[in-house]
This record gives structure tokens, C-alpha cells and sequence, in this order.
């Protein structure tokens, strides 16, 4: 099983500036600071729902083996939303789900994450 | 490409290589090279002779001592005997003088004469043709003409040499069909000139020139079984091409007879060469481009073919018959062409190489027209689609016997049908890339599900509503395992219900109805890519990977793609899958004993295409899975794994799992068998994985689900051993289903038993043209479709499960049922698998509309409806008790935990019994005990789902309103087109609360302090899916309005008196 003449593979994501892992380690506390901050409307609504689906398995898939765009980004809405799902859950049942407490928790799994990419690219550089 | 004779090689135009060594020369005679004198010219003459057969011996011998004879000898004579031992070995005795050698390269002319070219010294390289004889002056006109620098190649008259007489009927105009220069030829004149191409019998090039070219083109062999030619002319149009400053030409005095034997001047053989030469000239067309290919051609056809006509039937006129034969062969010779060039431009592959620049630009346009085309229908399919949406009026769907159906106009199925065909035309083209097929899917979800969402101005399906309610109450309140009641399984399995209400938390929202509408679209959107990626973890064919997805879409009827957690869950199963069949397969060697090993080799046993015993090896060894240059070049997630690997993509299902178990109560265990069934079959690994997903789901179990489960039992329990009882109730239908609802059941089982043909179809293709390790893992496929099949021998899952059962098969199948179409990246001819497959995918996408939304009329709530619910929620105090036929309208979206709900069909009895006696029954209904205050409210989403399914006798809903109307125990409190809301009158009228109708609800909210409300379970388990089961419309005679009537009240039931329980009762029987 092979690929096909002029039917590529869909595209790896190859470019990795080192901008990205600061992004997705500052986006989350991006938007806390917008929940807290800026009255309910619709951009709030997109950013918070746009972070909470997407980044932080974003984050996180960066760190794991698969390459491709469409499993990346089918893995990472998968992680996101059972992140999500399970900071939410574990906080209503013990009864103290803050919108500014899961937005924190989760802000804190990407810049972890990210963090630790940036580590390891710093370390791939170093010439010894 | 360096220059021959230098023992480099040289690319030949059609994509091989000449190699350019010296041939092995085998002079004949004594074994030296006879050298003729040398020539007084500067330019030295290599002839080439090829020949096949020992047929054409005098013929050959007569050629070479013709060539002996010349004034000007040439350099070298080079026989190239093209693959004929005989002939190569009767040649080495009897030519002397000749340098034979034999066709090393490809059979055929082209090979034979690129051989020739390979060896060949000589400045020029002359052909001639081994039953062809020269003359005497032959060579000499030839190099006579290369003087002139600009000349690339000259050639000469080919006269017929007839053995037995030119046959009247056999114009001169046609000579080109015995290889012969025809009367009208280009350049033919007195002096000669300038032409297009040569005749192959008599040509001549520089030998620069054919090096720099690349030699004859080998493409040029066969169509079928049928000779084909024409080498010569794409090699001259190539020389044209590559220098065009300077000439070829034609010089007449360079003359050869060529023999005519007798069997060419039959009709038979005109026929059989005029059709050759079409799939000839299709071929070259094909390679050069149809402008210059077929430049001589048609001034052919539009001058020389009409005069010759005109001259054959002005010597009939004058007396000579056989005039009429030469016309008659004229116009014969030009249709048979033009039949032969049609048939070959159709049957002609796709991947012609190409030769050149030109040629290539050529095609590059073509491919460019043909790419663009789905484009250009994606984009038509949304313009038809948008023109749809304008024009579609929702409401209608209210009354509408199939839903959607029949109100969605008809460039809504324009858009569908040019959808279909633009996906197929590009996806069976093999060279479309991903992301034309990726917009056609992603299309065809938005227009099969985001219509609604576009079209209604409220939410679908009445479950989803009540979802918005249950994440209003977490939003409100948290979790809590103990609360029980009608939250019991919400509690238990709160994780999208939590989730949700984080976000509304977040996002500053009140309520999920924001964005619920939108889950439709969304869900199946998620849902694609996971299925995506189980198929192209067993094909890298983007053609079987989209047709996967497209399957996919279209078979899934069951309808659990609302705002609902098992929508949600079903997505991660789906990913938990995809990693697991990409990232944890197993490799290791499959077992050779066992039961395992047994079940593995069954098919074999079963003698089934593709089985694994009793196979022959050299069976498995010829089957080849991979392209060639492909093995070993897999993709990352194919190449074998490290344990660090695995273990991080086990790390990575864990968040998923954990959130799937505390989510659903259903999809953990059907991941558990998925898990399992791989695990057992050594499909994936490690072999933990479905204890893990076992540990999970039974630590969240024991941890939020038991109160719930405890106080639950029975229904765990009810169904462990009765698989019929468990699917009969949706399997066999209700009785009375109106035919516009058995049209919907009929096309869910034309859907569902096309995907099952299609699956098996395809699993046993795939099996066919694959290796025994694609074969293996193949495996996995049926695996996964039927793990979920032993769930119908234990629960019912509130008379769903087989809908379950197959939704969680549907991606499977989806992917089986695709390789029935393209089981191979080699296999699948674009035309005939292109129909067969846009056939089919109209056949799906009929049978899903039909089974998707031919019942619309209950999952579509009006902006009346809602409003009454509105009023209801506004006006109803904390712990009221709410009474309807049903819970088809928006209910339970909020303030859930206030009020209890008593639905007339949870259990039926209750709606028998409120048929027998309406009033008596519904008074002990609403009777105030407890409760503060009690509604009845009844709907035209109520009625629809009464008459849809079936559930109460045709006409009752209406008749039980009417009772209620004319009744003086009930007043109407709330009154619009599609609703009516009654309460009780009190006994004793002392204290008056609103009299008459509102027509519209209170401007103010009102506002009431959250009681302790007692809740009872409505539905204990999950919703039931609104788009399967027995349904039936609402009756046309519904449509008809009294002036002042709910719409959906029946106007011709006759209007009834005040009734006492009795009379309602007779009168019932008498409706049925």
C-alpha cells in the first residue's frame, strides 16, 4: 500500500518557529485575562471556545509522535475537548467549577507544554 | 543525452533508454566488415534494414543487394532482426557484406530501428524497409539534399510495387495504406519540398538529430491486439518540434518500389489498416498534440479525399465502374480512420508518457480542464445549495408528508446529484489531489446537515432541548452522583453536560441553545476525521480513503449526530480507534495454533477469495500490495514502533478514555469490546489496553454511576439473553404506519443493506488483490464492525441497541464498502468504476434523506411552539407538575429541576387510559396535590409524533383536544396556532386565578424560588432517535384550517358534545 502519483500525503505542518510554543504558552492566560476582563460578547465567546477546543491539545500533540496535519489536528481536538471535559467535571463535582480556574488549570497543560518543546528544541541545539 | 556512438546511453523520447554501446555486431559471411568504397560525399551513409520474419526473404535479400547497387555506397548496411532467431541465424550465413544485429531493446519496429540507431557510424541514418528496393541513385539524392545545413532529414517516393496489378477500385489517394506515397501528400511537387512527416519505407535524419530527440518513440506498440504505426510520424513531428528553423523534406528523385503483395489489395486489408492508422494517429495525437498531429490530415479529408471522390465518380460517369469502387473506398477508408482515431483517443490510457515540452503543455491544459471540473461543480453544488436555502419555506415542514423531503426544492437535489458527480468524476481520476476531495466532503456534511440548522429558527429534535436543560441545572448547581430521579443518568455520566457548562461559564453565555443548533453540522464534521484516519491506516489510496468518508456520511442514518454526549463520546471512540489501528498495531507474527489462529485461518477455510490456508505460497509471494519504488517508504505511523512510542500514545488515550467512561453509558463498553477483539487478534497492542479502558470504566461506575445503576437494576438485567426481544421492536415496525412512512423505513433498508453488500463486497476485494500481511491486518476491519454485535444478546438499551450496534459498525463498513470500488491503488478503471460508483452514491444519499429527514415533521418545533413552551416556563411556579401526549416539543431546557413531568406514552398505559376516559384521567393528572400547579399542554409536535409513530389510532390526538376544549373541568390558560396549554378549573371557583385565553405571554418574568421539586423519570435511558422506528405523518387533512383552530387539530371530526366518560369512550371505538 502506497502512495499514489499526484496524490500526496496531506502536508505535514514542517514549519515550527520558535513563535508558536510562546504563543500557545501565552494564549491561555490570554484569554483568562479576556473572561475576567471583557463583558459577555461574541468575541469572548469565539476566543474562549476557540482555546478551550483546540490549544491545549494543540500544546500537547506537539510533543508526541504523530506528523501529519489531519491526525494532528484530529488528535489535538480529541485531547482538548477531553481536557476540557475532565478539568470541568472535576471541579463541578467538587463543586467549585470557576470559569477562571478551569481556564487557569488549562492554561497551565499548555504552557507546560509548550515549555517543554522549547526545552527540548533548546537542547537539540546544543552542540554538544 | 549524449551522442550516439559514444557507448553512454541515450533517453529515449518515450521514456526508456537506447543503450548506446556498440550492439553486438555479427558480420556475416567471413566475418569482417565489408566496407563499400568511400563515398566521394563528406557525409557518410548508414542504412538500417529491419525485419521480422523470414516470410519476406526475397523480399529482404532484394533490399540489401539494391543497397549494394548503389552509385554512392553507403558507410554501413545494418540488418536488425527483431526478435527472430532464424531469421538472425539464416542472415549471419547468407548476407554477407552486412552488419546484422539483433533488436535488443523493446520487440516491435520502433525498438528495432532505435537498435539500428544505436550502432550506426554513418553522419546520416537511412531507413528503408526490408521489402522495399532502392534505387540505384537513392542514396546519392539523399545526401545530395543534406548539403544544406538547415536540412534535418530527407525523404523520398515510395511507388508501389504491385505483385499482381493495382486493383481498379484502389485509388491513388489511398496508396498511403499499403506504405506508399499517396496522390496529395504534402511536397509532393515537381522539385519537392517541405513536409510534415516521411514515409517509414524511405526516410533519412541526421544522426545528431535522432540522438538529440531521443530515437523512435516505443509507446507507439499496440492497442489491444491490434498493430499499430505512426513511429515515423511522431518522430518527425518531434524533430519539427525541437527544431523549428529547420526542414525535413521530401525529394521525389530519392525513389523506392515498395512491394505490394496480393493479400494488401483486398478490401479487407484496407479496412483493417484504415483502422490501425486511427488508433495510430490517436496515439500520436495523444503524444503530440492534436493540432500538429493531425495538421496533413485534415487538409487531407477536406481536399484530397473530395477531389479524389469527384474524379472516382467522373470515370464511373464515364463508363468505368470501377470508379464507383474507389470512391465507395474513399469515403470507407476516412470513416474506418476516423472510427479507429475515436476508439483510441477513449481507450488510450491516461498516463501516455509524455515527450516533449509542447506535448506536455498540451496535456497540462487538458489536466488542468480536468481538474478545474470539480471545482467548478463544488461550486455550482453551492450556488444550487444556497438558491435551495432561499427558497425553501421551513414551515411547511409542519404538515409535510416526508419531512424535508418534500419541501426542500428542487436545487437542493440538483446540488446533491452535481455533488455526487463532481466527487466521482474527480476521485476516479486517480490525479485529483486531497483537498478538491476533502471540500467535496466536507460540502456534502454541510449540505446534508447544516440545513436544517440554517433553515429552522429553532432547535431540533426535542431530546437536544431537554440537554440544554440538564447543562442549565450543572451550570446552576454541580454534580451529584445521589440526586437520581429523572437526573440520574445525566449525574452519573455528567462529563459533556459539564464540559458545556464550563463553557457557558466561560464564554459569559445564559443558555447552550446559543450554539446547539449547530451541533449537527459540527459533530459530523469531527466525526470525518477520525474516520479518515482509520481507512488510511489501511490504504495510502486517497481514492478508497474519501470514498470511505463519503460512505460514511451517507449510511449514517441513525441520527445520534445531535447535541448529545453520545455524539460527543463518539467522536473520541473514534479517535481512540484511529490511534490504536495507526500507532499500536501489532506486528508482530500473527499465532500459527490456538483458537485464535483457527478463527484467523477461517476464511481460507471457508474458502473464501483472499483466505490465509490452504493458500499456496507462491500465491501470497505474486500478489503485490505495494507500487513499484514503494516498499519500505511508509509513512511514519506504518514504520515499525518503539516502546517509547507506544507508550506515549497509550499515555495520550488516557484523557480520552477516562472522558468517554465518565460521558456515556454505552460507548465505554462497545471501546471495550473494539479493544479487545483487537487485542485477542493480535491487531494492536499492547495487550493491556482493554483492561485499562476496563479499569476506567469500571472505577467511574463504582465512583458516579452506582446510585443510579442501583436504583436501576431491573433494566440492566431485563434484557441479558433475549437478542430478539432486545432489536424485534424497531426491526419489525408498529402496525398502521402510513405509506409515506414506510417509504422512509424502506429507504433506511435500502441504505443499510446497501452498506452491508457494499462492506462485504469490498472486504472480500480487498482480500483478493492483496498480500498476506495487508490481508492480516485487513482483518481488523470485520473485527471492529461486529465487536459491538453481542451487546443486542444483553441489553435493549430502551429498544435501540441494533441502532447502536450499527452506528458503532458504520465506520467499519464505511471503509470495507469503499474498497469494493477501489481495492487496489492499481486497480479501477476511471470510467466504469465512476459511474458504479456515483450509482451507488445517489442509490445512499436518496435512502439517507429519506431516512434522515422524512419524519421532520416531529423534529421540527415552529416559533409558535416555542413560544408556548416560553409562556409555560415563564408563567409555570417551581414544583408544578406538567402534563403532555409526549415529550416531542422544547421542553426541559430550563429551570429542568422545577417541575415534574408526566408524559402519557412513559408508560403507554398512561395514554390508553387517557383515551378511555380523557377527562376523568387527566382531571387525576392534574388533580392539585402536592404540587403548586398543573398544565397540560398539548402541541402540534405532540400530534406529529402520535401520528408518525404511530403510537395512539389516527384521529384520537384530535379528538382528546376537543374533548378537552369542550370539557368544563379544563380551561385553556395559553392559546397560539400550534399550541394550547390548559389548567384545571377548581372545583369551587372562590379565588379565580387568569381567566380566558393569553394570547401572548406576560411581559415580565416570573420570578419564583427554586423549590425542592420531587422528579420522576420520564425515559430512563438515553433518547430514543427521532429519525428511525415506526412513524407515520401528519394526515393531509391536517393542512385544513378553521378559522380560529390549532392547525393541527383534525377538522373533520365531527364536533362532539360535552362528553361523559362513557360517551368518550364509545366514541373512540367508533374513530377506530
Amino acid at each position: 500500500v502506497s502512495r499514489l502519483p499526484g496524490t500526496p500525503l496531506i502536508p505535514r505542518i514542517r514549519l515550527r518557529p520558535r513563535a508558536i510554543p510562546v504563543l500557545l504558552a501565552l494564549s491561555g492566560w490570554v484569554v483568562l485575562a479576556i473572561t475576567i476582563w471583557l463583558p459577555a460578547q461574541p468575541a469572548r465567546s469565539i476566543a474562549v471556545f476557540a482555546f478551550v477546543l483546540v490549544v491545549p491539545g494543540v500544546a500537547v500533540i506537539r510533543l508526541l509522535p504523530p506528523r501529519e496535519f489531519l491526525e494532528q489536528a484530529v488528535l489535538a481536538i480529541a485531547l482538548s475537548m477531553s481536557l476540557a471535559l475532565l478539568v470541568a467535571e472535576t471541579t463541578s463535582i467538587a463543586h467549585i467549577l470557576r470559569p477562571t480556574l478551569a481556564l487557569a488549570i488549562l492554561a497551565a497543560v499548555c504552557s507546560a507544554a509548550a515549555v517543554t518543546e522549547m526545552a527540548r528544541e533548546a537542547r537539540k541545539q546544543v552542540p554538544w | 543525452v549524449t551522442e550516439i556512438g559514444t557507448g553512454s546511453e541515450v533517453e529515449t523520447g518515450a521514456g526508456g533508454v537506447i543503450s548506446v554501446e556498440d550492439p553486438p555486431r555479427m558480420s556475416a559471411g567471413a566475418g569482417a566488415v565489408a566496407r563499400p568504397p568511400a563515398s566521394t560525399s563528406t557525409l557518410a551513409v548508414s542504412v538500417v534494414v529491419c525485419s521480422y520474419t523470414e516470410d519476406r526473404w526475397d523480399d529482404l535479400t532484394r533490399a540489401v543487394a539494391s543497397l549494394r547497387e548503389q552509385s554512392v555506397a553507403p558507410l554501413e548496411i545494418i540488418l536488425v532482426v527483431d526478435h527472430c532467431p532464424g531469421l538472425l541465424r539464416r542472415a549471419m550465413v547468407d548476407l554477407p557484406g552486412t552488419i546484422i544485429v539483433p533488436n535488443r531493446l523493446a520487440p516491435g519496429l520502433a525498438g528495432a530501428r532505435n537498435t539500428g540507431v544505436s550502432g550506426a557510424q554513418g553522419d546520416i541514418v537511412a531507413f528503408l524497409d526490408d521489402d522495399a528496393a532502392a534505387d540505384p541513385e537513392w542514396v546519392a539524392r539523399l545526401t545530395e539534399r543534406y548539403q544544406d545545413p538547415q536540412v534535418l532529414g530527407v525523404g523520398g517516393l515510395v511507388s508501389p510495387d504491385w505483385e499482381e496489378g493495382r486493383p481498379g477500385w484502389f485509388p491513388p489517394e489511398l496508396d498511403w495504406v499499403v506504405g506508399c506515397t499517396y496522390q496529395g501528400m504534402g511536397g509532393l511537387g515537381g522539385q519537392g519540398g517541405q513536409v510534415r512527416n516521411f514515409i517509414g519505407a524511405n526516410m533519412s535524419f541526421r544522426r545528431e538529430v535522432l540522438a538529440d530527440v531521443g530515437g523512435f518513440s516505443t509507446s507507439l506498440g499496440r492497442v489491444g491486439t491490434t498493430p499499430l504505426g505512426c513511429e515515423e510520424t511522431e518522430l518527425c513531428l518531434r524533430v519539427g518540434r525541437r527544431y523549428p528553423d529547420r526542414v525535413l523534406l521530401h525529394e521525389p528523385a530519392a525513389a523506392v518500389r515498395h512491394r505490394v503483395g496480393a493479400r494488401r489489395a483486398r478490401w479487407r486489408y484496407l479496412t483493417s489498416r484504415c483502422y490501425a492508422e486511427g488508433l495510430s494517429k490517436a496515439m500520436v495525437a495523444r503524444l503530440a498534440g492534436t493540432s500538429r498531429a493531425l495538421a496533413s490530415e485534415r487538409s487531407y479529408v477536406r481536399s484530397t479525399i473530395p477531389r479524389g471522390v469527384a474524379r472516382s465518380l467522373g470515370r464511373a460517369a464515364r463508363g468505368k465502374l470501377s470508379g464507383l469502387g474507389s470512391a465507395a473506398a474513399l469515403v470507407l477508408a476516412v470513416l474506418i480512420t476516423a472510427v479507429g482515431y475515436a476508439v483510441g483517443r477513449l481507450a488510450a490510457p491516461a498516463d501516455s508518457p509524455t515527450t516533449d515540452a509542447p506535448s506536455r503543455a498540451s496535456r497540462s491544459a487538458v489536466s488542468a480542464l480536468a481538474a478545474g471540473a470539480p471545482w467548478a461543480g463544488l461550486a455550482g453544488a453551492v450556488t444550487l445549495w444556497a438558491v435551495a436555502l432561499a427558497a425553501t419555506d421551513a414551515t411547511r415542514v409542519e404538515n409535510s408528508g416526508l419531512g424535508l423531503v418534500t419541501v426542500l426544492s428542487v436545487s437542493y437535489w440538483a446540488a446533491l446529484a452535481l455533488l455526487v458527480a463532481s466527487f466521482t468524476w474527480a476521485v476516479a481520476r486517480r490525479a485529483s489531489r486531497w483537498p478538491v476531495l476533502a471540500a467535496h466532503t466536507v460540502l456534502l456534511v454541510v449540505i446534508l446537515h447544516a440545513t436544517p440548522a440554517i433553515l429552522y429558527q429553532t432547535l431540533r429534535y426535542s431530546w437536544a432541548w431537554k440537554h440544554v436543560g440538564v447543562i442549565d441545572y450543572i451550570f446552576q448547581h454541580g454534580i451529584d452522583f445521589r440526586l437520581g430521579g429523572i437526573f440520574g443518568p445525566y449525574q452519573g455520566w455528567p462529563g459533556f453536560f459539564a464540559l458545556n457548562s464550563f463553557l457557558l461559564h466561560a464564554s459569559g453565555q445564559a443558555s447552550a441553545l446559543s450554539y446547539a443548533n449547530w451541533a449537527l453540522p459540527l459533530i459530523d464534521l469531527l466525526w470525518l476525521g477520525p474516520v479518515i484516519l482509520i481507512a488510511r491506516a489501511f490504504t495510502a489510496d486517497q481514492r478508497l480513503i474519501w470514498t470511505a468518508a463519503w460512505l460514511f456520511a451517507l449510511g449514517n442514518w441513525v441520527g445520534q449526530d445531535y447535541f448529545s454526549p453520545q455524539g460527543f463520546t463518539y467522536f473520541l471512540y473514534l479517535t481512540v480507534v484511529a490511534v490504536c489501528v495507526r500507532w499500536l498495531r501489532d506486528r508482530r507474527p500473527a499465532p500459527t495454533t490456538g483458537p485464535v489462529a483457527f478463527l484467523r485461518t477461517l476464511p481460507g477455510r471457508l474458502r473464501l477469495p483472499g483466505g490465509d490456508w490452504p493458500r499456496p505460497a507462491v500465491a501470497v509471494a505474486t500478489k503485490t500490495a505495494l507500487p513499484p519504488g514503494s516498499a519500505g517508504r511508509g509513512r511514519d505511523f506504518r514504520s515499525p514502533r518503539s516502546a517509547g512510542t507506544r507508550w506515549l500514545m497509550l499515555i495520550f488515550l488516557l484523557p480520552l478514555m477516562a472522558a468517554i467512561a465518565s460521558s456515556h453509558q454505552l460507548t465505554p463498553f462497545m471501546l471495550i469490546a473494539a479493544l479487545g477483539l483487537l487485542v485477542v487478534f493480535r491487531r494492536a497492542r499492547p495487550w493491556f489496553l482493554p483492561v485499562v479502558m476496563g479499569v476506567i470504566t469500571v472505577g467511574w461506575i463504582v465512583y458516579g454511576g452506582l446510585p443510579w445503576l442501583l436504583a436501576n437494576s431491573s433494566l440492566l438485567f431485563e434484557g441479558i439473553g433475549l437478542p430478539w426481544a432486545n432489536t424485534s421492536a424497531h426491526l419489525v415496525g408498529g402496525t398502521g404506519v402510513p405509506p409515506d412512512q414506510i417509504l422512509v423505513k424502506w429507504g433506511v433498508r435500502l441504505l443499510t443493506v446497501t452498506i452491508a453488500v457494499l462492506s462485504a463486497a469490498g472486504f472480500l476485494r480487498y482480500r483478493k488483490h492483496h498480500n498476506a500481511r495487508a490481508r492480516r491486518f485487513w482483518l481488523a476491519i470485520p473485527l471492529l464492525a461486529l465487536a459491538g454485535l453481542p451487546s443486542v444478546a444483553a441489553n435493549s438499551y430502551g429498544g435501540e441497541i441494533i441502532f447502536r450496534v450499527f452506528l458503532f459498525a458504520i465506520p467499519y463498513l464505511a471503509v470495507a464498502g469503499a474498497a469494493a470500488f477501489f481495492p487496489h491503488p492499481r486497480l479501477g478503471r476511471p470510467v466504469r468504476t465512476g459511474l458504479a460508483l456515483a450509482a451507488t452514491l445517489l442509490v445512499l444519499a436518496a435512502g439517507f434523506t429519506l431516512g434522515n429527514y422524512g419524519s421532520e415533521a416531529m423534529n421540527y418545533f415552529s416559533p409558535a411552539e416555542l413560544a408556548a413552551s416560553s409562556w409555560l416556563y415563564r408563567t409555570a411556579p417551581a414544583g408544578a407538575e406538567l402534563v403532555a401526549a409526549n415529550s416531542n416539543f422544547p421542553w426541559g431546557y430550563t429551570h429542568y429541576w422545577w417541575y415534574t413531568y408526566t408524559f402519557m406514552d412513559t408508560p403507554p398505559a398512561i395514554g390508553k387510559a387517557v383515551l378511555r376516559s380523557p377527562v376523568s384521567e387527566l382531571t387525576r393528572l392534574l388533580e392539585p396535590g402536592h404540587t403548586p400547579a398543573s398544565y397540560l399542554i398539548l402541541t402540534r409536535g405532540q400530534a406529529a409524533e402520535i401520528f408518525l409513530t404511530g403510537e395512539w389510532p389516527q384521529g384520537d390526538f384530535s379528538r382528546l383536544t376537543r374533548t378537552l376544549l369542550a370539557s368544563s373541568r379544563f380551561r385553556v390558560v395559553y392559546r397560539n396556532a400550534d399550541a394550547l396549554i390548559f389548567q384545571l378549573v377548581p372545583p369551587r371557583t372562590s379565588q379565580p386565578t387568569p381567566t380566558g385565553v393569553l394570547e401572548m405571554p406576560p411581559a415580565a418574568s416570573v420570578h419564583i424560588p427554586v423549590a425542592a421539586a420531587p422528579v420522576r423519570l420520564p425515559r430512563v435511558l438515553g433518547p430514543r432517535p427521532g429519525t428511525k422506528g415506526s412513524q407515520r405523518p401528519l394526515p393531509g387533512r391536517c393542512l385544513a384550517l378553521q378559522p380560529g383552530a390549532p392547525i393541527w387539530l383534525d377538522p373533520a371530526s365531527p364536533p362532539l358534545p360535552v362528553p361523559v366518560p362513557g360517551q368518550t369512550r364509545a366514541l373512540l371505538r367508533g374513530c377506530r
